[in-house]
C-alpha cells in the first residue's frame, strides 16, 4: 500500500479528454498505468473528472450468469453510473468527482468505454463502434454492426496505413475539424490493431457492405445519421442522451463525407476510395460540400 | 372518441428529428432506430399534440392533392402502428 499522503495517479488523456484516476493501491495503479501507458498524459493535467479508485478484495457487484456480458449504465442531470461484475462507478457531474469500486484484478476497460462514450457526447464527439485507419495522414472510419467487416477491412489495411482500431474509435471535433482518435480499447485484433494513441483529420466515414465488388455508393444523409446513431455504444439507448446524440451525429454527417462502401476481401477498396475523392476534388469547387 | 378527434404527439420514450425531410426516430425502450419515409415523416412532424388526426389528414390532402378517404385510411393505420410501437401517443385534448 502507498503510505504517502498523496494518492498515486493515472492521468489519462483519450481524444484530448483528460481524466484523472487516483488511488492508494500501488499494485493496482502500477498495473493500470502499464496497461494504459500510451494514453498517459504528461502531468499535471486539468481533468474533466477526478475519480478515486477504491480497491475492494473479492468485490462482486453483479452476480455472473449465462447470457450477454452485463454492463449497466445510467445518466441523469446529476450523475453517471456504471456497473458490471467486478467494478462499479459513480461520477458526480456537478463536483466533477467520482468513485470507481473494483476488485484488485478487475479491468477498467468497460468503465472507460462507458465514461468516454458519455464524455465524448458532451464534447462534440462520438465513441463509435467502428474500425479506424490512418492513411496518408488522413483518418478513415469503417463502421457497421458486428459481422459487417470491420475486422476484415482492418486486417486488409494493416500494411497500407496505421490501424487505429478494429472495434472502437472516437470521432471528435477539434479546432473546427473532425478528427479520428485512437482509443486504448481492445478489439479482436489485439496484435494487428495495437490501440495506438493516434490522431488524424477525418477524411471520410464508410458504412460497410460486404459485396462481390468494390464501390463507394451514396448513403442518404438521414440513413447515414441513423446508422451512426445505431453504432454509438452505451449512449444510443439512453433517452436522456438522445437529443445530444442526434445533434452530434447530424453535425458529423454535415461535415464529413458519409457513404456506403461495398467491398470484397481484398485491398482494392482503397483504390476506389482514392478514385472517388480524386474525382470529387477535380469536379467540385472548394467549400461547396 | 374516434382517433380522428385525438391529438397525436411523440411518445415520451421516443426521440426524433427530421433530417432532409425524413424522420429519424430513436426508440429508447426497445433500442431501435428507424427512419420514416416522406409521408410518414410528415405525419410525425405534424404530430405535435396541437393538431388532431383530422387536422393532419386535411393538411396531407392539401399538400399531396390526394383522395380524402384514402389518406384518412393511410393516416389512421399509420398512427395506430406508431401507437402500437410506442412512437406516438394519442391525447383526448390538445397539448398546451
Amino acid at each position: 500500500m502507498n503510505n504517502g499522503s498523496s494518492p498515486l495517479t493515472i492521468p489519462l488523456t483519450i481524444a484530448n479528454l483528460p481524466l484523472l484516476l487516483q488511488g492508494t493501491d500501488e499494485a493496482v495503479i502500477a498495473r493500470l498505468r502499464q496497461r494504459y501507458q500510451d494514453f498517459l498524459a504528461p502531468e499535471p493535467i486539468d481533468p474533466l473528472f477526478t475519480v478515486d479508485i477504491n480497491v475492494i478484495p473479492d468485490a462482486i457487484f453483479v452476480e455472473p450468469k449465462p447470457g450477454p456480458w452485463v454492463i449497466e449504465s445510467t445518466y441523469t442531470a446529476d450523475s453517471m453510473t456504471y456497473r458490471s461484475y467486478v467494478s462499479q462507478s459513480r461520477l458526480d457531474l456537478k463536483t466533477k468527482r467520482g468513485q470507481l469500486d473494483m476488485a484488485p484484478d478487475a479491468s477498467i476497460e468497460n468503465f472507460l468505454r462507458v465514461t468516454y462514450a458519455w464524455l465524448c457526447l458532451q464534447h462534440d464527439g462520438l465513441l463509435l463502434h467502428s474500425a479506424g485507419i490512418i492513411r496518408n495522414e488522413l483518418g478513415y472510419v469503417f463502421f457497421g454492426p458486428s459481422g459487417a467487416g470491420k475486422t476484415t477491412t482492418t486486417r486488409i489495411s494493416a500494411k497500407l496505413g496505421t490501424v487505429v482500431s478494429d472495434d472502437l474509435v472516437i470521432i471528435r471535433r477539434l479546432n473546427g475539424q473532425y478528427h479520428l482518435f485512437g482509443v486504448p480499447f481492445r478489439g479482436d485484433l489485439a496484435d494487428e490493431a495495437p490501440r495506438t494513441n493516434s490522431v488524424a483529420p477525418l477524411k471520410a466515414i464508410f458504412r460497410l457492405r460486404q459485396d462481390y465488388h468494390h464501390e463507394v455508393a451514396p448513403l442518404p444523409r438521414s440513413m447515414g445519421i441513423a446508422e451512426l446513431l445505431a453504432a454509438a455504444p452505451f449512449v444510443s439507448d439512453k433517452r436522456a442522451l438522445t437529443p445530444q446524440l442526434i445533434s452530434v451525429c447530424t453535425d458529423i454527417a454535415r461535415h464529413v463525407p458519409l457513404q456506403s462502401l461495398h467491398f470484397k476481401r481484398d485491398d482494392g477498396f482503397w483504390k476506389v476510395i482514392d478514385e472517388h475523392f480524386t474525382e470529387i476534388s477535380t469536379t467540385t469547387p472548394a467549400n461547396s460540400r | 372518441m374516434s382517433i380522428l378527434q385525438k391529438y397525436p404527439q411523440p411518445h415520451p420514450q421516443t426521440a426524433g428529428r427530421i433530417i432532409d425531410g425524413e424522420a429519424i426516430l430513436i426508440l429508447s425502450d426497445v433500442s431501435e432506430i428507424n427512419v420514416l419515409n416522406e409521408v410518414g415523416s410528415r405525419i410525425f412532424e405534424l404530430s405535435t399534440g396541437t393538431n388532431s388526426t383530422d387536422d393532419i389528414i386535411q393538411t396531407l390532402v392539401t399538400e399531396y392533392n390526394g383522395d380524402h378517404q384514402a389518406i384518412t385510411a393511410d393516416v389512421t393505420h399509420f398512427l395506430e402502428e406508431m401507437v402500437k410501437n410506442n412512437v406516438i401517443i394519442l391525447s383526448d385534448t390538445p397539448a398546451s
